[in-house]
Parts: structure tokens; C-alpha cells; sequence
């Protein structure tokens, strides 16, 4: 596809400042779906982050930086980089976001267990898109 | 378009001495080596030398190497059409005349035997020579530097007398000294610096053939002449 | 400043190589795995030419003396930053004092470790690339060993501060070509291949050859069935050029590599072509390498085909780095 990276990061801002959540391009040699979480007015039935220090057993959220295909293993790895109930510490890297020959690294906002994980391999996902959660 | 030896008509096989073209034959897309045609002699390497003056200054090539008799072309950018550069190569060999010997004449200081010359007693009883004839044969000519290669500094040599040749070891020596004046088959030379040998050394010098530090490394250029001034013989 | 702490085998300083000197002797050397390189400074926003460490034997240990962004490409290893595993292909930033560990190369031979601002040790004959004959360039002309400090180069101004990989070349340069039980190289004829008769050039394009354990930087010494030309032929010494096979009286090819010799008399059934040296370089001792002939368009159109992955890389990255 004749998208660059920079293009598909410019559109994901775009869409999330304006509030549009799902953008679906047609294009002669493919077709690009967007899809935006927003981050930072997370959906009523999305856990919410609570502050640091919270004394209460609480979902943490590995949210995608960047849209792209999500990788659930380094391609020469055969083991995931999140499992559940796996012990993750504060930027761990818990998944990869794959965007052209690029690899960003979806990590672990806090430390925390792993108790799911969300984004399938393998699909496209879209900036903020939940790609793990976390128990504290 | 295939573009391999095979499809140029060059003398693939033949060797280059009894083919009446030189042998021009690829080196994937890193260089070209041209092998003249004819006898291993001062006058066809002379020929090379001035081959490799013009093509050095050819668009694409960064540097034009002489071997004996021969001269390995690398490209700093791979013609698209290697075809048409073949061609013209030849062409320039055609046109190449032979270059003037105008090169220095340099005297080396050597000392034959001892520790590092530790072959010259093997290659005298194996020449069926003297000490003193192995001696005096090896410092009586005046040498050609006909290319430069193998490692940094290092000299081919033209003009040794046959009656010194010894056939190369069959197992090389892990490491033989820097100056190193050594004999294999039927050419001598001195070493650059240290490194395995199948040559048989017969002497030492001190004198330094390569320093990064100055602005042309190596000391002596094809067509330089060199004389081995006998310092002392240690027998 | 980076200070080794344990090195077990032939670690070397290599950039790109030393162009221009081989009509004084002096050979490239160089990465053996030159996309690894470049790709490693990319990652690092360098110039593709900088200098890193060409790891050949793990383990290695080190330490970064002061704060460093550096890149892992090449072969996959067990590697530690202090005790956090670091992916293949991968960009992070050490903190002052911290430690790297290269446990064990699980896949490929050779990992390089680049640096952002590149290893700056003094350019010698326009090269950071040890000379390992000559003795000069690197670190003093020679092998790494511990307690070795290497000098880092002012970092390039805009850094990236996120951690972030590469997909490995396998997968943007893959051919059809590729198989899992042997590196497939391609090679041009050279100029003796017709000296070999039909049944000799079969042998050489069907056998998969055995990387033998005297294979290094200076050339890669195979085993199979002798591969013999009609006759012996000595050749009058002449130039040769990393990727150069040779074919000994043994009849066991030898590719010539980096550290070669520049120049030899063997007989040359064929060249490895550019495109194909990176993968040369990651085979393994023990491994097999299979020939597949080309021709020379073919062998242009595979050095495009690197630099037009190289360029898809540094476009890619510059955009990242904006973002």
C-alpha cells in the first residue's frame, strides 16, 4: 500500500483529536482500516487506570502506541511476550506493533500480572487499542 | 541478458598465455579481472602499468589493481552494461603502451641466516649451492616491484635467478616476522608485516615497507627497483 | 566510552570497509554482515558507514560508561541490559554503568553491537575497520579483549528516545529461492569456471557444502565432494576480492571473505555476489551452503534490491523519528 507510516500516524492523530473512531480507506492497491481507541477518554466499559499507589487490587491497560499489525512474538522468537500470569515490571515489553519494517513495542504502563490478552496476532490494531491487561 | 564469462567469447579456460586475446572474466559485481595474453615478462607488465594509469581514471571504478601480468578492476559503481565495458578494456589494452621504467631504485639492508633466515642453510643444500653462492645470487640482481598485493606492503618481485627456486613448504609456518626475506618456487620477497608462510626465509631486514602514517602507505610502487645490500651472513 | 569485561572470542571494531587501498596490499575488511551494520546505525540515526563491535563468539560482557543508545542486529542472542532481555533487531538506551551480557548467539554467527555516535576509535587509511594482518586500525590493528575501553562518538543530534526494532532481512530480502536446511549464496561464474568440465560444475552447483570449523574472517574453508578442474591450472598471482571462490588441488572451495588476502593464484570457479555476503557471514560453522548461479544483471538486480531495503529503512526510520 502507498501509505506511509507517517501518513497512517497523521491520520490516527487527526482522527483522535476530531473524536472519529474507525476510518476505512479504499485504495487501487489495497485498503487501510483505522481503527482509534481513545486513550485519553477511555469507553465506559474499559477499566479505568486508577493513579499510582491505589491500594485496591486494579486493571492496567498495555494500550498500542502506534497503529499497525500486533505481534504477540518477536518473529524469531517462538515464546509470547505476554502470558498470562506472567509477572511484567513498568516498561516491559508485553507485545509488538509491526508498522512497515518497523517494530514499536506495546509495554507495560506499571507492574502487574498479566491477566489477559487482548489484541489478536497478527490483526490490525489501532493507536490506544488495548493490547493487554494487567492486575496490579 | 545474461551476462556471464560464458556469453563474452573470452577465453574462459584457455590459459591466458596460449590465447591470442586476453582473458577478461567477472568477479560478480565487485570487478573485472584482465589477464594479458602472452609471456610472464618486465614488457607485458609494463603494458599493465599503463592499463591500469588509464583505467583508474574511468568513471565508476575505484581503483585499477596490477597483478602479474594481469589487473583486477574494482568498481566503486558496477556498470549497468558490462557488456560495452569489456569492450572497452580490451580497446585500452590495445591502445596501452608500455610504461617507462622510471620507478627509484632502493637498497635493503639484509641479514641472511640467523634466527629469522633459519631456512638457508635447507635452501643451499636443496639449490646444491654455498652459503655464500645462495648468498651472493640472492643479493646480485637488481629487482623489479611488478604489483603490489597479498598484504599491505607487500611486493611481487621480478628477477630472481632460477637456480634459487625451492618448492614451497607443504605446511605453512603459522608466523613468520615482519622483513622477512623469504623464497618460494621460483620468486622471492620480503615479508610486510608478520603472518603464516609457505615460504622458506633466508634472511631479515629492518627496513619498513608499509606506514599508515604517511600519505602513500606503502613505500614502494610497481616499478620501483630493489637491490638486497648484504649486511652480514650468520651462519 | 564502552569498557569490556569478559570477550571469549575474535571480536573486532568494523564499519564498511577500507576502500580505495588495494593497490597498496591493503585488503577491506570490514562487517562480514554488512546490512546488519548498516542497518544497526540506522537504527541509531548514524551514517550507515559508522563503526560497531562484530561479536563472533558469545559470551561477551561490557559495560557502558556513560549513557548510550545502542542497537543489537545481526544473528539472535541471549542478551541482557543488567537483567532485562533485549529482542533481536532492537534499539535501547543503556543508562551510565550498565552492563550488557551476550550469553549465546541462537541463531546466525555473527551479532553487532552499534552505537549511537558510532565506536570512534581514529580512522586509519579512511576506515575504523580492524586490520588484522596489517596490524593497524580498530583497536591497535588487533582483537578486542577485556579490559578493552572503546571511545563513543558525539551521539547524531536527534536522538530517538523510544526503543524500537526492525523486522530482520530475512524476511524483506527473502527469494524463492531460500531454504530452511542450508544458506543458499548466489554466485557468478569466474574467470576458470570452464576449466571445470560439465560434470565437476553439476557437482558444484548440486552439493551442499559443510562450513567447516577453519572457516573466519579470511575465508570460508568447505567440505564436500572435490570439485576438480580438467587439469591442474596455476595461476599467475592476481587480484581477488571478498566473495571469491576458490577451488585449492583439494578440490574443497575456498570462499575468500573481509580478512582475505587481496590477491591469490588459485583457480576461481565463482564469486558470491555482493547482495549475498550478509548471508554468507551468518552462516554457521557446521552449517551447509548451497550455490545457485546468476548472472551478472541478476547480481545487479540483488545489490538494488539491498539498497532499496536500506533506503525503505532509513525513510521509515526518519519518519518514526518525527513522530
Amino acid at each position: 500500500m502507498a501509505f506511509t507510516v507517517a501518513d497512517i500516524d497523521a491520520l490516527a492523530v487527526a482522527m483522535e483529536r476530531r473524536g472519529i473512531g474507525r476510518v476505512e480507506i479504499d485504495g487501487a492497491d489495497g485498503a487501510l482500516t483505522l481503527v482509534v481507541e481513545p486513550a485519553a477518554a477511555p469507553k465506559a466499559d474499559l477499566p479505568k487506570p486508577l493513579p499510582a499507589g491505589a491500594a485496591q487490587e486494579t486493571a492496567i491497560l498495555a494500550r498500542a502506541s502506534i497503529a499497525g499489525r500486533f505481534l504477540s512474538a518477536h518473529p524469531w522468537r517462538s515464546e509470547p511476550l505476554a502470558t498470562v500470569g506472567q509477572a511484567v515490571a513498568k516498561s516491559d515489553i508485553v507485545g509488538l506493533v509491526q508498522v512497515g519494517p518497523l517494530y514499536v513495542p506495546v509495554t507495560a504502563p506499571a507492574d502487574g500480572i498479566v491477566e489477559a490478552v487482548l489484541a489478536e496476532p497478527g490483526t490490525l490494531i489501532g493507536y490506544g487499542t488495548p493490547v493487554a491487561r494487567l492486575r496490579s | 541478458m545474461q551476462s556471464t564469462i560464458s556469453d563474452n567469447g573470452w577465453h574462459a579456460g584457455t590459459p591466458p598465455e596460449m590465447a591470442e586475446r586476453p582473458h577478461i572474466s567477472l568477479l560478480a559485481t565487485t570487478a573485472v579481472l584482465f589477464e594479458a595474453p602472452g609471456a610472464f615478462d618486465l614488457a607485458q607488465q609494463q603494458r599493465i602499468w599503463a592499463l591500469a594509469r588509464r583505467i583508474a581514471t574511468w568513471e565508476g571504478v575505484s581503483e585499477a589493481v596490477p597483478g602479474m601480468t594481469n589487473l583486477l578492476v574494482l568498481f566503486a559503481r558496477p556498470p549497468r552494461a558490462i557488456d560495452r565495458f569489456l569492450a572497452l578494456l580490451e580497446e585500452a589494452w590495445h591502445a596501452a603502451q608500455a610504461s617507462p621504467l622510471e620507478g627509484r631504485e632502493v637498497a635493503l639492508p639484509v641479514t641472511y641466516g640467523g634466527e629469522v633466515g633459519n631456512s638457508l642453510a635447507d635452501v643451499s643444500a636443496h639449490c646444491g649451492l654455498s652459503v655464500d653462492d645462495v648468498v651472493s645470487l640472492h643479493s646480485a640482481p637488481l629487482y623489479t616491484v611488478f604489483a603490489l598485493g597479498s598484504h599491505p606492503g607487500y611486493c611481487y618481485l621480478g628477477g630472481m635467478d632460477p637456480r634459487l627456486a625451492v618448492p614451497r613448504r607443504k605446511v605453512p609456518l603459522q608466523r613468520i616476522p615482519a622483513g622477512a626475506v623469504s623464497i618460494g618456487g621460483a620468486q622471492t620477497g620480503v615479508s610486510a608485516s608478520p603472518g603464516p608462510s609457505g615460504w622458506h626465509t633466508i634472511g631479515h631486514t629492518d627496513w619498513c615497507f608499509f606506514d599508515v602514517d604517511r600519505p602513500i602507505p606503502a613505500a614502494l610502487a610497481p616499478g620501483d627497483r630493489i637491490r638486497f645490500a648484504v649486511e652480514r651472513v650468520v651462519r | 566510552m564502552i569498557e569490556l569485561l569478559a570477550v571469549s572470542g575474535p571480536t573486532t571494531v568494523q564499519d564498511l570497509g577500507r576502500l580505495g587501498q588495494y593497490r597498496f596490499g591493503v585488503g577491506t575488511a570490514g562487517a562480514m554482515d554488512d546490512v546488519a551494520l548498516r542497518a544497526g546505525n540506522l537504527l541509531n540515526g548514524n551514517s550507515e558507514d559508522a563503526a560497531g563491535i562484530e561479536i563472533a563468539i558469545a559470551p561477551l560482557r561490557l559495560r557502558f560508561l556513560a549513557e548510550t543508545q545502542f542497537a543489537l542486529t545481526g544473528g539472535d542472542a541471549e542478551a541482557l541490559l543488567g537483567d532485562r532481555p533485549l529482542l533481536p533487531w532492537w534499539r535501547v538506551t543503556a543508562r551510565t554503568g550498565d552492563v550488557l551480557t551476550v550469553r549465546r548467539i541462537t541463531r546466525g554467527a555473527l551479532v553487532y553491537l552499534t552505537v549511537a555516535g558510532g565506536i570512534d576509535v581514529p580512522p586509519v587509511l579512511g576506515s575504523r575497520s580492524t586490520q588484522l594482518r596489517g596490524e593497524f586500525g580498530g583497536l591497535e590493528g588487533r582483537v578486542l579483549r577485556a579490559g578493552d575501553r572503546l571511545p563513543v562518538g558525539a551521539p547524531p543530534a536527534r536522538a530517538i528516545l523510544l526503543d524500537f526494532g526492525i523486522e530482520p532481512p530475512e524476511f524483506a530480502l527473502a527469494r524463492p529461492l531460500d531454504r530452511a536446511e542450508a544458506t543458499v549464496l548466489r554466485v557468478v561464474a569466474a574467470g576458470e569456471y570452464h576449466a571445470f568440465d560439465m560434470a565437476a560444475r553439476s557437482l558444484f552447483w548440486s552439493t551442499a557444502w559443510k562450513v567447516t570449523p577453519q572457516s573466519n574472517r579470511y575465508g570460508y574453508r568447505l567440505e564436500g565432494s572435490p570439485v576438480l578442474p580438467r587439469e591442474p591450472i596455476e595461476k599467475r598471482s592476481h587480484g581477488i576480492v571478498p566473495g571469491v571462490i576458490q577451488i585449492p588441488p583439494s578440490g574443497q572451495p575456498i570462499i575468500q571473505v573481509r580478512d582475505a588476502q587481496t590477491s591469490g593464484g588459485y583457480p576461481k570457479i565463482g564469486t558470491v555476489i555482493e547482495a549475498d555476503l550478509w548471508r554468507l557471514g551468518q552462516a554457521r560453522l557446521g552449517s551447509s551452503l548451497r550455490f545457485a548461479e546468476a548472472s551478472y544483471d541478476e547480481a545487479l538486480a540483488a545489490r538494488d534490491a539491498v539498497e532499496a531495503y536500506m533506503g525503505r529503512l532509513a525513510a521509515t526510520i526518519a519518519r518514526y523519528r518525527e513522530y
